[in-house]
Formats: C-alpha cells, structure tokens, sequence
C-alpha cells in the first residue's frame, strides 16, 4: 500500500504500462459499442487496471493515472467533450470517489470495490446522459446497465484482487 | 454460502448476455403499386435487417414496373404490351410472363385479366360520379372474350387481340408481396418478417416469443371496426377482396372496383372475401375470385380445395368461416 | 472475497430488480404520439394523451385540403380532394405502427408510442 505522495520514478513507470493496459482493454469495449444504448458508453472493463492502481498506489495518485486515462481515451476514441466523452467522464468520476472510499475500507476486497465501481459508473453515465438530453426517459435503461454491471464489477474485482494477491506473492518471495 | 452467491453472479451474467442477443426490429414503408407496402423484419443484425428489406422492396417495385398498365417503366411491361395489342406476339418482361402464365394456369372464368377497357371505362365514370350505360360495358367487354390474349411459354410472348387491354389489378400486389417475401428468405438473418402490401400480407417465420402473427380483417360496413382477428402461423399469407376500399356512391348505390367479368359491373354477391392459404399471390387471386363467386359456391370451391381457408361476409352481412380456420380466426365482439 | 462483497452483489440486485419493477409499472401509461407526414416529411407531432375532445386538423395539399381528425384514442382522415378516397375508407387508427395514407396527397397519418406491443401485428383493409 502506497507510502507516499510523491511519485517515484519506479511508480511512474509501472503506471504508465498500466495505462496502456487500461486503452487496450477500452480499445477491446468499444469493439462492442453498437450493444450499447447510449454513446460513450461501455461496461467498464478498464476498471480493473483502475482498482489494481488505487490499491497500488492510493487515491491521489490514482486521480492523476485516470486523469490521464480519460483524456488518453478522448483523444483516441470519443473526442474531447463530445457527449461520449463527457458520458465517460461522468461514469469514471462517480465510481472513482466511491472507490476510493471503498478501497480503503477493511470490509471490502477488490472484489466489492469493483461492483461498486461498477454501479456507480453507470449510474454517473446516465446522470450525465440525462443532462445533455434533458429527458428522464433515460432512467429505463439503469436497470439493464446495473444488472450488466454486477458481473463486469465482480468480474474486473477478481481480477485485479487476482494480480494484487500474484503481486504480494512475488513481493514476499523476492 | 459461497456456492450460492457464486452461481447467482453466474447466473445473472449469463442473464446478462440474454439480453445482448435481443431480437432487433426493423421496417419500413414505401408508396408502391399505388399503396403503401409495410416491410417488418426481425433479426440480430440491423445492418443486415436493413439490406435485406431495400433488396425486398426493389423487387417488390420490379414487379410494380412490369405490371403497371397506367405508366410506362419498362420497354417489355405490361403498358407497352396493351398498346401492341393487334400487333401479333410481343416478346414480354418474364416477371410479367410469369404472372400471366401462373393466372392462367387457374381456369376460371371469374378471374379475367382482360379487362382492361371494362375497368378503364369504370375509372372514368368514377371521376365524372356517374354509372356507365349497359351499352358502354357491353361494347367493352367484347374486347375480354376468351381468346383476347394468348401466351406462348417457349418464345415469352404474348399476344393481344386488337382492342383487348389487359389488368393484373387481380392479383399483382399478391405476386409483388409474394416475391418481396422471397427475396427476404434468401438472407439467413432475417428470422422473421411481415410483409403487407395494401391488404396483402406474408408472414415469414414466427415471432421472437412464439406467438402466432395477429392479422385484424377490417369490417366491411364500419371502417372503425373489425370484422374478427386471424392468427397465422409461419410462412402463411392472407388477402382481402372488398367493396369498400375502392368504390363511390351514386344514389345510395356503391359501385365498387371489382368487376365481375360475365356482367361487367361491379360483383354484388359479396361485400368482403379474405383468403388464407401459402403464397400471396394465391391468397390474392382467391380472395378476388371468392368475392366474384355466390356465396355457396365459394363455399363449396374453399371446402374443396387443398391449403385454401377464407372469411366470406355476403351482401346480406352473414359471415361464413371455413372449417380450417375454426382455431385460427376469432370473431369481433 | 469478503461478507461484505456479497451482500454489496446482493444489494445491487434487489436495486436492478426494484427499478425493473417499476418501469414495468411506468410503461402502462398509454403516450401515443400522432405523426402526419406530408411527402416525407413531418407536419404535425401530436401527443393524443392530452387531447381532451375531438379536434380537426386541416392539411393543405396539392389538390386542395385534406381534413384529418383525432381524439384522444387516435385518428383518421374525414375528407380529402384525392380521386378514390381511400384515405378516407381506411377508418381510424388507434394503435402503434397503424397507418393511414393518402398516396396521391403524399399524406401519411401513424401513431408512435414508446415500447408497447400493439395488439395487432398488421390489419387487412
């Protein structure tokens, strides 16, 4: 767990294959984009790299890792403050603060932290959705994307508690 | 516990895909034959769903083109054909040909594709709200005698008497309809359609849950209503005949757009005949035929013959269902 | 995986569950929404839910004015300048993906309505 909030090189390193990781995996999503009902929309796979990052390294610098990330995937695939990309934003920054909170939390393993995330960055996507559409019919579509939700989150959470508990693993044995 | 909890996420992920495989509707309108075709289809794929129903509807106006006798499209069509009548064999589009040789192959004399000045003399009158005189019609109708037009299969010509002018009116939106169905079965995935071409319609497959197409039949005397509701399973056609889609009134009598061809007037036997059976192009030569026909003979020819079931309702509004269609057709309350 | 983490899977899904529920409640509200298009385009976009009584729309056309009516159930044409009149022997439509189309005119009536399953899938005229 980070120590802290200076970024070493090491760590600087580290996040930056991470956040390639992260495009390559949201390259793979919007494959499946026509599946889904709102533009900018995705089911959040990249989330993984996103929880492996905050119990790495903490909530501050895994701000600064999705700041990069959601300007990264702008760039490259929604545009910069189109209503995909804004969608996005909304998504990512709903679940971001609820998974800080959470990774922190004894209670939860990533496992919980990545449902969590899961659901809040749906529910941030439509919010924002609703907004630049100025309908309230968009609220039809929360319970698919929750359902879809439960086993993206739980998926994305195993796996990175599966490369956290690899990493610890490998730490310890060195 | 945790068996539990792991096969409720199993299975809401597998819910989850479900609901990625959702069957996608598409459809489309277009003015066509002079009426509004309806294409619906259903399938995974829109693009393909979309591509499948332009390439229906360019068939669909195909067969508009070649069996339009009011406008020229095509240089072998049917209004080319008309205005060589008396100028020996004309070698026709073979849609056309098709058509002819298939109506002629039926052999009943109710059915006349002949009578083209009869119903251009009725359109006229129909402008002007006045009755042609027997006179008129009788004048006309030596141009539909038997052997007005002969169609000879090996060269794809045929050839009109002089004075004669042919109508497919009969039975060309069944063929157009039927052929649009067609062209939709050849893409695999269109799983299941609905075409409806004024008063013809096609099913193609069954719907996404199962359940049987619901057609409503329009009722004859009360255009707010229905006459009762039939449902068709896969691949099955129905056509309407009726004397109150195209008619007009001249003192309290309506005169109506299907003309019996002994009499030359407009049948009186008959107020709606709905005809269920495969293809839509039968489905529409029936339902005219069923109109044109008394009643107890339709009767009797539906009762006879194989894959034919109808809805008769006569003049005096008595509504006759054939015996196949007992748990497929539901009166209106 | 913790306790926590299951009853979290728990939770969402009572939530998905609940909201599924109460859209199915939401959806059997009737919003139909009258369409008239004139050559493809579209003239007039009427909600019939708040139409109190019976209205009349006249539309210009190429031959004169067609004279299309609606209440809060649906519509139909009551007069129009087209020869055959066809338009007008179609009746009255009341439910989703109906049409009424008056071919010479250009004019096209038909009823929208968000998500409901119409009770017929066609109607022979």
């Amino acid at each position: 767990m980070p120590s802290s909030n200076k970024i070493k090189l090491r760590e600087l390193t580290q996040m930056s294959i991470l956040l390639a990781g992260a495009i390559a995996l949201r390259l793979l999503e919007s494959s499946l984009s026509y599946l889904m009902p709102l533009p900018g929309a995705h089911l959040g796979l990249a989330n993984c790299i996103t929880i492996i990052v905050l119990y790495l390294y903490g909530p501050y610098k895994t701000l600064l890792f999705l700041v990069a990330r959601v300007l990264l995937v702008g760039l490259l695939f929604t545009g910069i403050l189109t209503p995909g990309f804004l969608i996005g934003l909304g998504g990512a920054s709903l679940s971001y603060c609820v998974m800080a909170k959470a990774s922190s939390s004894t209670l939860l393993s990533p496992v919980g932290v990545g449902l969590l995330g899961a659901f809040f960055h749906n529910v941030g996507q439509i919010l924002v959705a609703i907004v630049l559409m100025h309908t309230t019919a968009l609220f039809s579509y929360l319970p698919v994307l929750i359902l879809l939700g439960i086993p993206t989150g739980f998926f994305t959470g195993l796996l990175a508690k599966l490369f956290l508990d690899r990493l610890k693993t490998y730490w310890q044995n060195k | 516990m945790r068996r539990f909890f792991v096969s409720v996420i199993l299975i809401s992920s597998l819910l989850i895909t479900g609901c990625f495989f959702q069957q996608k509707e598409y459809s489309d309108t277009r003015f066509l034959m002079d009426t509004l075709v309806k294409i619906t289809v259903y399938g995974q794929n829109q693009k393909a769903l979309e591509t499948a129903t332009t390439e229906a509807f360019n068939v669909f106006k195909s067969v508009a083109d070649a069996t339009d006798s009011y406008e020229e499209h095509l240089p072998d069509d049917l209004y080319t054909l008309n205005k060589k009548a008396g100028e020996g064999p004309f070698k026709v589009n073979p849609t056309l040909l098709d058509l002819l040789t298939k109506t002629e192959a039926f052999h009943h004399k109710e059915i006349n594709l002949a009578l083209g000045k009869v119903i251009a003399i009725w359109q006229a009158h129909g402008q002007t709200k006045t009755v042609p005189t027997k006179a008129e019609i009788q004048a006309a109708l030596l141009s539909t005698k038997s052997g007005a037009f002969t169609i000879n299969e090996t060269d794809g010509t045929v050839t009109l008497a002089p004075q004669a002018s042919l109508d497919l009116g009969a039975v060309a939106k069944g063929y157009g309809v039927e052929a649009a169905a067609n062209a939709l079965k050849k893409h695999p995935e269109v799983e299941s359609a609905l075409v409806n071409g004024g008063g013809n319609i096609k099913v193609i497959g069954t719907k996404k849950d199962g359940k049987p197409w619901r057609i409503g039949i329009q009722n004859p005397r009360d255009n707010k209503k229905l006459l009762g509701t039939l449902s068709l399973t896969a691949n099955m056609a129905v056509a309407t005949s009726g004397d109150y889609q195209r008619y007009y009134e001249v003192d309290g009598v309506r005169y109506h757009h299907i003309i019996d061809p002994a009499t030359g007037f407009p049948a009186r036997h008959t107020i709606s005949a709905t005809a269920v059976t495969t293809s839509a192009y039968v489905a529409d030569y029936y339902s005219t035929l069923l109109f044109i026909l008394p009643t107890e003979e339709a009767i009797k020819l539906v009762e006879s013959t194989d894959d034919l079931e109808a809805v008769i309702e006569d003049a005096q509004e008595k509504i006759y269902v054939s015996p196949g269609l007992k748990d497929k057709f539901s009166l209106a309350k | 995986m913790r306790k926590a983490d299951y009853l979290i899977v728990v939770i969402l899904l009572i939530i998905a569950a609940l909201g599924y529920g109460f859209l199915m409640l939401k959806n059997n509200s009737s919003h139909k929404i009258l369409i008239i298009k004139h050559d493809n385009s579209v003239v007039e976009r009427i909600a019939l839910k708040n139409v109190r009584t019976e209205t009349k729309l006249a539309i210009p056309v190429q031959d004169g004015t067609i004279i299309v009516r609606y209440d809060k159930n649906g519509a139909w044409v009551e007069s129009s300048p087209c020869p055959d009149k066809i338009c007008v022997h179609q009746g009255k439509i009341t439910k989703t993906s109906e049409t009424v189309a008056c071919v010479p005119e250009k004019i096209l009536l038909t009823i929208e309505e968000p998500e409901k399953e119409a009770e017929h899938d066609a109607i022979l005229k």
